[in-house]
């Protein structure tokens, strides 16, 4: 305390003497320029090689300007300050983060053993520092819908989050994406028991809906009789408002339909109650397209997305697409999914580059990973696209989406670079620079051990042709060279 | 029958004479694909030329080859030509795979059990495989002799190219998983036998092959079964391949610690070896190869439920740069049109992708034996091909055609045909 007074004494001399006017304004000056800068950021200038807006046409050589996290300008006549901060992409490809939307990984176990949950929320198992995220922000994501997952009735609130950040408060995104339902049955059910289960659970809060309108409105109507201002609102039940939300339509319900038998039963629940449905579609759900695309449902497809179906009397069978099935049939918004179940599954590219093989036009499949989804999520006023306004989430490739050679390089939320892979150690050493010396000591040896044994002459020079082919379509990165003359 | 044949072989010299003499009578049958970058394998790829097909076996293949007259052309502009691929090792045909009779099993041959209809093989066709080789499981230590066949789903007449070119060994925890020593009254059951342990397996091994070493020395048999010691002898000699199933480093080096200790000339092939990159100096060494697959995305979290837990996305690169002959395989467990999309993938993570295309014809069929018929586009060997719609390595490539034998076994449907097969299922 007495050093306290002390000091301030002194300084109060200091200033008075005259000698500290100087440097108090700087300090004033300084702290008004932080000020400054903590309430409205610098623009960002991310110079790209390729912009792929997804909303409208590509890009080349152009400037997205973002302030405070937001893209206030996009094009190729920027004029970029000569002392702006620049993320420099211009030698790769940027696109709109990539979105996820549905997954039940990153929270452990994601069905509550308990059928009927509607209470429980994702946001309370999540888990932060889960692997998981770690390698959705590696393949370039930057939004996923966490929920609860297919094994249950009706399984709780799940919530939108970026793959980055220490804790759930961190990450979230938009705190309730919507609620869970499935019509798959689970344990023992028959598909007429767990639908009997669906339809007492809903007539149950229909009614409780009911009384309490009709409860609200006695007691307004009595106040008024009585001359009094309406009395205030009983707070919400916490355990019953979910789903007292969801019959008003003001909570998604995400239901997860395994057969096209399911989307029938769909369609009866949307019919009596009036939900705001995204449909998960698994199995073959694809058959039931065209009632989907009547009622104007956007889909959100689970893997896998080539289905092998053989006819019962042939034996012959078919390749279906199921993007390309439910888009054939005048679906509008059609979302993708990965699964751990092959290598390339993992990413949403592969999974868009698969749909394309199938024959789903490029600009539906670069949307079905970016603007469908958020669009469904009801996050499309700041993902989904490079557009004005919208949020600067944005990954930055290191060539075309849908080229096997491409990685992810940056990844870019609200501005700020949240993902590097020049700073990702785990998969650094697939990047190292090949040491010539190093390089070639290795096939020396393995040719003098095999002299005579292995007539693979054509072995060694292809095998030395491709290394700098493949070194240019790593390092030149942009560069699409490659492609073109494997092709 | 006869006169027709006659008549028509009468028609295709009469329509021929005039342009040109040297066509052969063959012409019928033959078939030109041309217009298209050709992936010969052996040899520098050719930017655009000409393959031409008689007969069931390639008859030419240059940038400019005369078509011979009345040969049926399919222009594959902007498309790519490859060999047929070939699955390594398949895993399918068998409807249990398993011998139990016994943990050392050389005399057991898949060809005597194969389902050649069984639908795996056109998944295989329709996906680019045109061949593929079937062993039996990996629950034996010794499990028997493998078998190199087409993909068209015929009789095994018609799709053997090769039997008994590699005999399956397991090492690892699947002989042994579950196992319980068969205490008390003996079963049947696969779970009540030895070995429990990798050491026991390794000493299952050790005891055949010395066995078979010392028969083959010229010392009376010990008690064995001279049968099962003549089984082992193809691959105890080195004519064909051990297929050795191992994931870990730990397996991988029990295998070739044994291999040394025998002394005998074998040639050891390791399927699926998920931790070769852990030891590829030692692979390198010893001359061994690998044959990867089946490739998942294990997530970091889910990873120590897989037996070689110690997964690399760059063990296929790893491989390659220490000179390992590679091949790849589905293991029966993965899509065929994964498999191939995950190669891009391998490629992606360090693999050429000229080195990619070859374990995926040649190096297969080197390792399964049947270099001499399939892997390149090479004149005389079998006229299996695929003309692919672009990269053959890329996910958003299709396949337009598979010729095997020279015949167009599958063609991709029309666009238009496909979309009218789907209709609204009433579920």
């Amino acid at each position: 305390m007495n050093g306290l007074q002390s000091s301030e004494r002194r300084m109060m001399n200091w200033i008075r003497s005259g000698r500290g006017w100087l440097p108090l304004t700087l300090v004033a000056a300084a702290v008004v320029v932080a000020a400054a800068q903590a309430s409205a950021q610098r623009a960002v200038y991310i110079k790209a090689g390729r912009v792929i807006t997804v909303s409208g046409a590509d890009l080349t050589d152009a400037t997205i300007v973002v302030k405070d996290g937001r893209i206030t300008a996009v094009g190729t006549d920027v004029e970029v300050p000569w002392d702006a901060e620049v993320i420099d992409a211009s030698k790769h490809v940027v696109m709109p983060g990539m979105i996820e939307a549905h997954t039940s990984r990153g929270m452990g176990t994601s069905n509550e053993t308990v059928p009927s949950v509607p209470f429980l929320n994702a946001r309370d198992a999540l888990n932060a520092v889960d692997f998981y995220f770690e390698d959705r922000l590696r393949d370039g994501v930057v939004a996923l819908n966490v929920m609860p997952g297919n094994r249950t009735l009706i399984g709780g609130q799940g919530l939108v989050v970026k793959p980055h950040g220490l804790t759930v408060e961190d990450m979230t995104v938009k705190g309730r994406s919507g609620m869970k339902l499935s019509l798959l049955p689970i344990g023992r059910d028959s598909r007429m028991s767990h639908m009997k289960k669906l339809r007492r659970e809903f007539m149950k809060f229909s009614d409780e809906r009911a009384t309490e309108a009709e409860k609200r409105k006695a007691a307004v109507e009595t106040a008024k009789a009585k001359g009094e201002d309406a009395p205030d609102e009983e707070p919400a039940d916490p355990e019953k408002q979910p789903m007292i939300d969801l019959l008003a339509g003001k909570m998604k319900a995400f239901v997860y339909c395994g057969a096209a038998a399911d989307v029938r039963k769909l369609v009866e629940l949307d019919e009596s109650f009036g939900l705001d449905v995204v449909p998960v579609l698994g199995g073959d759900s694809y058959k039931a397209a065209a009632t989907i695309a009547a009622r104007g449902w956007p889909v959100v497809i689970a893997p896998p997305l080539v289905r092998v179906e053989r006819d019962e009397e042939t034996l012959e069978e078919t390749e279906v697409c199921t993007p390309k099935a439910f888009l054939d049939a005048g679906v509008k918004s059609v979302s993708l999914l990965t699964s751990s179940s092959a290598l390339g599954a993992r990413h949403l590219w592969f999974q868009a580059a698969v749909a394309i093989r199938h024959g789903v036009p490029r600009a539906e499949a670069l949307k079905a990973i970016t603007l469908y989804p958020a669009t469904t999520l009801g996050i499309a006023d700041r993902f989904g696209s490079i557009e004005v306004g919208k949020d600067a989430n944005l990954t930055i490739l290191t060539g075309d989406p849908f080229d096997y050679g491409t990685w992810v390089d940056r990844v870019v939320f609200e501005g700020k670079v949240i993902y590097d892979r020049a700073d990702d150690k785990r998969i650094a050493r697939l990047f190292a620079k090949p040491d010539p010396a190093k390089e070639k000591a290795p096939e020396k040896k393995a040719s003098k051990e095999t002299p005579a044994e292995k007539s693979d002459g054509a072995k060694k020079p292809a095998s030395k042709k491709a290394a700098p082919k493949k070194s240019g379509s790593e390092k030149s990165d942009g560069d699409k060279s490659t492609g073109g003359d494997r092709a | 029958m006869i006169s027709n044949r006659m008549r028509s072989l009468a028609a295709a010299v009469l329509v021929a004479a005039p342009v040109s003499v040297s066509v052969p009578a063959s012409a019928q049958d033959a078939l030109v694909i041309t217009g298209a970058r050709i992936e010969r394998i052996a040899g520098a790829p050719i930017g655009s030329g000409t393959v031409v097909v008689a007969g069931g076996k390639i008859r030419g293949v240059g940038p400019s080859v005369a078509a011979p007259n009345g040969a049926r052309v399919i222009d594959a502009k902007g498309c790519v030509v490859t060999p047929g691929f070939i699955d390594a090792d398949a895993g399918i045909g068998l409807t249990r795979e398993n011998e139990e009779i016994a943990e050392v099993m050389p005399e057991a041959r898949v060809s005597d059990g194969i389902d050649t209809r069984d639908r795996g093989f056109r998944r295989r066709l329709r996906a680019g495989f045109t061949a593929a080789f079937v062993g039996p499981g990996s629950r034996a230590v010794i499990g028997g002799h493998g078998v190199v066949l087409k993909t068209t789903g015929r009789d095994l007449a018609r799709v053997l190219v090769r039997d008994g070119t590699g005999l399956r060994v397991a090492m690892g925890g699947e002989p042994s998983s579950g196992n319980r020593s068969a205490k008390g009254s003996p079963s049947p059951s696969i779970y009540q036998r030895r070995p429990t342990t990798r050491m026991g397996i390794v000493f299952l091994l050790r005891e055949a092959l010395y066995d078979y070493r010392a028969w083959k020395a010229g010392r009376p048999p010990r008690g064995a079964n001279v049968a099962r010691l003549a089984a082992l002898d193809p691959a105890g000699s080195g004519a064909i391949p051990m297929r050795v199933h191992a994931r870990t480093a730990v397996d991988l080096t029990a295998m070739l610690n044994v291999a040394a200790e025998l002394d005998l000339p074998m040639r050891i092939v390791f399927d699926e070896a998920t931790e070769a990159h852990a030891v590829v100096d030692m692979l390198a060494r010893r001359k061994a190869s690998v044959v990867l697959g089946p490739f998942y995305f294990y997530p970091r979290d889910r990873r120590e439920m897989a037996e070689g837990a110690n997964v690399a996305l760059d063990n296929a690169a790893c491989c390659h740069r220490a000179g390992i002959p590679l091949a790849f395989r589905t293991g029966g467990a993965m899509e065929p049109r994964d498999l191939r999309a995950s190669i891009g993938l391998l490629v992606g993570y360090g693999l050429p992708a000229s080195a990619a295309l070859e374990a995926l014809t040649l190096g297969a069929a080197r390792m399964t034996g049947v270099a001499d018929r399939l892997g390149s586009i090479e004149v005389g060997k079998d006229a299996d091909l695929v003309i692919w719609e672009g990269d053959p390595l890329s996910p958003t490539t299709r396949v337009r055609a598979v010729i095997v034998d020279g015949q167009v076994e599958y063609h991709r449907p029309p666009a238009s045909a496909a979309a009218a097969q789907r209709q609204e299922g009433n579920g």
